[in-house]
This record gives C-alpha cells, structure tokens and sequence, in this order.
C-alpha cells in the first residue's frame, strides 16, 4: 500500500488539503479536484460538499476514522470510494495528519489522496475469479457426489436382503450429500399405513425422527407433505421455508398446545428446504422419497429435484419388488420348514448334521428334502431326495414322498421296496413331476461297527470317506421315481467304523451350470477335504457348505442343495 | 438362454431336432410345445428324432421336457446322439436305457 501511494506520489498525481476546525473550510488543490472528479477550482470548502461525494456506502467508515484520529490526535490512512458527477465510482486511498497547535489543541488536518481504482479492480477481480471458481468446484463437487450416489444406489439396492434393508440403505445412502434428511415412505399393498425409514448423519437424530414418527400417525388425508405427494403423484418441491410459511401450516392445527409443540419441534429442526418426491411403479404410487435440507442452510434448486426423480424413478420398481420377494419368502420359508423334519434323533455312537440352502432367490418352496427317523431299536433310516420342480405341486411330492417312505421303512419294506412304494405313489399321481431319492439305512452291528445299506433312485449315490481319506459311493444309479411304471435299482451295502464319515448330498450335479462344475469327482474330492481332520459331523458339514459355497455361490444357484453328514463316534465319545 | 433349435427334414415321416447349448428351466416349455406343435400338425411327420449331441448343459426341467415327450409320443419321440452332459444326466436318473431306440421303432 505504502509502495503504491510511493509511486503515486512520484508520479504526481497526488491531490492534498488542510481543513481548519476554528474556521470550519477546507482547502483542496487542483490535483485533489480532479480526483474528487470537479472542475478546477470548483469545490466549496464545506464538509457537507464533501461529504456528498463520498461513496453513500462507505461515509459512516470515512467518518468514523478520522472522528477517531482527531480525538486520538493520531495520522490516519483510509481507502473509500467517491461518486463523480458523472456517476463513475473511482477508489482513493488518502492519508492524513492531526494539527496541533503550541498548546497541543487540535487545529485541524491536513493530508494528501491518491487514486488507486486500478490497483483496487485487480484485487476486485482477483477476489471475484477465486470466488467463481469455489463456486465451480462447489458445483463440480456435488455433481460428483450426486453421481456417486446414483452408482452407490444400484449396490445399496441390490445389497438389500429384504425391503425394509432397502430402505434404510438407500436412505442411509442420502444423507448427508442430497440432503440433511432422507425419509422413505412405502405403502405395502393392502397395508393400512406407511412403513418409514429415516436417516440423518447423526445416528442419534435419526432416533429422534423415530419417536416423532410414532408420535404423529400418518394422515392419509393431510392436505400437504407426504400423504398429499402419494395421493396425488405429484412432486412437492418447498426450496425455503419460512417463518410465515411455518406459522400458515401451524394456523390449521385447531388444538393450540399441539400448535405450539409443533413450532418448536419445526424450530428445532431448522428446516429450510424440502423435496418430497412419489415412488411410482406399474402399480401406481407406492410410497415416496423425501429430502430435507436442515441445519446445513443449503436450499434445494431445480437440480436437487431432478436428483430425487432420478432417485425414485431408481428405487421404485426395487423396493416393490424386494417387497414381493418378501413375501414370497416367508410363504416358502413356512412351507419348506412342514417339509424338513424338526429336529435331529439324538443317536448313541453316532454324529449327525443337515444343512439346507435355499436356491439363490429363495422365494419358491425348493423341492429338496431329507428324513432321519428310527426304525426300531437297532436301525435308522436317512432320507435324502430332490423333487423336480418348485412350488405347491413340487410341495405336495415331497410330502408324499417322506410319508410313503415312512410308512414304508416302518412295515418292515426292503430297500428297493421303499423307493417302489414311492414310485408307484407318484406315478398315480400322475403330476407331471418327478423325484430322485435315496433312501439309507444305518443298522448297529457292535460298539464300533455300523451296516449301511443305501438304494437310489436317479439321485447322486452316498458317499463314504473312511477315517483313512479312501472315498467310496455305495450303491449305483438307479431310475428316478414317479415317471416310469416300473423302477431298476441296486442296493449297496458297506460297513462303517468310528472315524468313518458318511455324506448323502442333492444337487449341485444335475442343476449346476458349467463353469460351476460340482461334477462327481469334485463333489468326491470336496467330500475328502471336508471330512479330513473333522470329529464331527458338524464340522465336515460346515466345511462342506464352505466348499461348495466356494464352487458355487448361493445368488447362482437355480436349486436348493441339501446336506445329510454321519460321522461314526469313537465308542469312548 | 434362448431357445436354440433347428428341425431338419429326413426321410417323408421323420424330422431331425437338433438341439444346441443349453436344454434347461429356460428352454424345456418352449422345447415341448415346439415338438408339441410339429407332432399335433396332420400329415407328416410321423416321428421326431432329437438329437442332444450338441448340448452343452441339461438340467432337471430339460429331462422332463424329454420325460414329457416321450409319455405324450410315446415310440414317436427318439432321442439320437447325446452329448456326455446329457448321458450323466440320463446315466444318473436311470433313464439312458429308456430313452435308447432299441430297434423298438415301429417306423423303422
């Protein structure tokens, strides 16, 4: 600055004055003249006519200072800006001095004053470039985030394992960057009111919200906000709200100590802009997606409204659909679990595990099923088999199939017997379906020593792993059950001893798609691994579904898969 | 999948299905109405031949696909050449003897 007034100085174009309190005038000389922009020897040597040329915005700084300097009796530098008759706005920067006289009473003061607009523009531009440039980045900053939301949403969406997961992922996933808030209402069909799913940043708002929910049921019939949005379709969009705004929605509210609880919650959440968006699917309207920009100030623009159609227009048809999958979830879940015994026998010597993985989708009733039951005080039976097809026909198969088996085994039927009986049950049926099976049993000869003596029928034949590691598959392929009159099978046999490791498995082989390939000599080979170093059956169960799981996993899966383990128990076990 | 099929003409009464890729949930419907439609129509064919040699996977709805035809058509539905996905299915399920012609065709 001392540089510039320097060379201002130098380069003449320095105007000065005195002003004399006793005599109230100012002298200026030509060269402050013409800064002030007047005609030479023009000005009146009045403060007033002073004063009016100053800059309107900037007279209240002018005086403030020099009031100061003069009762402080201190020099003084300014920089303001004065109005020329022609209306052109210059900048000067001045600098003055106190007078004093002998007795040190002020006398008045004198100074000089340069132009320095052109100096003062550059920094104006300077300061106005990096300005728009923090507004650019500011913008680019939320384009981005915006876009890495939408990416984010598909894998919050597809992430989900049921609807409400959905929600909260995709609402999670909002906030902060589109909004302070995010609510999604979705309305099941059928259902009375919306289920909510609120996220803020803070966990402990999000609480908050909560409770509110609880406390203010949803009014189908409110003629704004939410239910306004789902009934009529449209976009709501608020970009400020204010007071007034507050206190004419509050005006309807009849009870007035509600009225009054309700500011003071609006106050507390400092909303400023809302964006309430309708979740739309073929369905119609099924819910709505709201944005709230609260104590982060920002007021929503066209651009945010755009966001949230992309938004919903994203999440609608997923949310219904998870919805529905639901459903059909716990439909199948309640029905595969009247099909699958409810519990384990406890046998003496013996270690027995079952898994059952649903195929990837899990919304139909899988066709798989399993059965260990006793047959009298010496023998079990273990049942493992696959129905051909899914839902309420595969269903009732499977029924017939564990009851005919059943009844089978305990009127005393031989192996190859059990899977005619099934057969023969299915077949007059005549339901276009059709079952692999194979039907087991295990019979204690002494302490140490199981016979096991296995028929299949177009089922994947058991498979033994000896304590030594040596697989063997007991049996051979026989026909699969309910489609020809008449059935050929072989019956195996071969005896177990403790350490011994007994695996009846479903599928993977006939419905695995290459380059998922659980072909037999994999199946063998994870059986091994499974079975080596394990005690019990348990163990080599789970490391088995970790085998497969590995192979091929479940959201690949077009059938279930289905696990029977025996491991025979050291006698001292 | 889509359906991935080509009929050829043999002789006056058979017509050749050859049947390539996957024969799975996907295909099976189709692949029975298909033969459904060649068999139904009047006139020839009288038998259809399927060949599985060019299948790369078959799964449980494409064995009953085959289970299907052979119960509604009886010796009219052969199966020729299979592929060794289709044989360890078929070898599997105990089906492979019944699906085998065994000079069991009238036609021929």
């Amino acid at each position: 600055m001392h540089d510039h007034f320097a060379l201002a100085l130098a380069a003449g174009q320095l105007g000065t004055w005195r002003w004399d309190i006793a005599t109230g005038v100012t002298t200026w000389d030509v060269a402050l003249e013409q800064l002030f922009g007047l005609e030479p020897e023009t000005f009146d040597g009045t403060m007033d006519a002073w004063v009016a040329l100053l800059h309107p915005d900037d007279v209240s700084h002018v005086m403030e200072v020099v009031q100061r300097a003069t009762a402080e009796r201190s020099p003084y530098e300014l920089e303001h800006r004065v109005v020329w008759p022609d209306g052109s706005v210059r900048w000067l920067y001045c600098r003055g001095m106190v007078t004093l006289d002998d007795d040190g009473n002020v006398t008045g003061t004198i100074g000089c004053t340069g132009d320095i607009t052109a100096r003062k523009q550059l920094e104006l531009d300077a300061e106005r470039r990096i300005a728009d440039a923090e507004r650019v980045a500011a913008r680019e900053r939320l384009h981005r985030e915006r876009l890495e939301f939408l990416d984010g949403l598909n894998d919050s969406a597809l992430s989900a394992t049921d609807h409400r997961e959905l929600m909260r992922n995709v609402a999670g996933a909002a906030v902060p960057q589109l909004g302070d808030w995010c609510a999604i209402y979705f309305l099941p069909e059928g259902a009375t009111g919306p289920e909510v799913e609120v996220a803020h940043a803070d966990p402990d708002k999000t609480v908050w919200a909560e409770e509110l929910l609880h406390r203010y049921p949803y009014d189908s019939d409110a003629p704004r906000g939410v239910p306004a949005v789902i009934r009529t379709g449209q976009i709501e969009f608020v970009p400020l709200i204010s007071p007034e705004s507050i206190e004419r929605a509050i005006a309807g509210v009849e009870d007035r100590a509600l009225a009054e609880e309700l500011r003071s919650i609006v106050n507390a959440l400092q909303v400023t802009s809302l964006i309430t968006v309708p979740l739309r699917t073929k369905r119609g309207v099924i819910g709505a997606i709201r944005f709230v920009s609260a104590e982060s100030g920002r007021q929503f623009d066209d651009d945010d409204v755009a966001l949230g159609r992309t938004v919903a227009g994203r999440i609608a048809e997923a949310l219904e659909n998870t919805w529905l999958t639901d459903q059909q979830r716990v439909i199948a879940g309640t029905l595969q679990a009247a099909l699958l015994p409810p519990r384990l026998p406890d046998i003496d010597g013996l270690s027995v595990a079952v898994r059952y993985w649903a195929a990837g989708t899990a919304t139909e009733v899988g066709g798989d099923f399993y059965d260990v039951f006793k047959i009298d005080e010496r023998r079990w039976a273990i049942v493992i088999g696959d129905v051909c097809g899914t839902g309420s026909n595969a269903a009732a198969v499977t029924a017939i199939a564990r009851h005919t088996i059943r009844a089978a085994a305990t009127h005393g039927a031989h192996h190859h017997e059990v899977l005619a009986w099934v057969n023969d049950a299915l077949h007059a049926g005549n339901r276009d379906l059709f079952c692999t099976a194979t039907y087991s049993t295990l019979e204690r000869v002494d302490d140490e020593t199981w016979r096991f003596i296995s028929v299949a029928g177009g089922h994947p034949l058991p498979i033994v792993v000896a304590a030594d590691g040596t697989p063997t598959t007991i049996g051979r392929p026989g026909t699969l059950l309910g489609v020809l009159p008449d059935i050929q099978t072989t019956t195996g046999e071969v005896l177990l001893r403790p350490g011994d490791t007994l695996i009846l498995h479903t599928d993977g082989v006939t419905d695995v798609r290459p380059p998922y390939e659980l072909d037999p000599e994999t199946v063998i080979n994870i059986a091994i691994e499974a079975a080596a170093g394990s005690r019990t059956a348990d163990d080599v169960a789970t490391r088995l579904g970790q085998a497969v799981h590995r192979v091929l996993p479940i959201p690949d899966r077009h059938d279930d898969v289905a696990l029977v383990v025996v491991h025979i128990l050291q006698p001292s076990e | 999948m889509t359906p991935n099929w080509e009929w050829q003409q043999r002789t006056e009464t058979s017509s050749v299905l050859i049947v390539r890729g996957d024969l799975d949930v996907a295909v099976g419907v189709v692949f029975v109405d298909a033969v459904d439609k060649v068999l139904a129509a009047d006139g020839p064919p009288a038998e259809v031949v399927i060949e599985l040699g060019e299948v790369d996977f078959i799964d449980s709805s494409g064995l009953r696909a085959l289970l299907q035809l052979r119960h509604n058509y009886g010796e009219r539905v052969q199966v020729g050449a299979i592929s060794a996905a289709v044989e360890r299915l078929l070898e599997l399920t105990g089906t492979l003897e019944h699906f085998r012609p065994g000079g069991t065709n009238p036609h021929d």
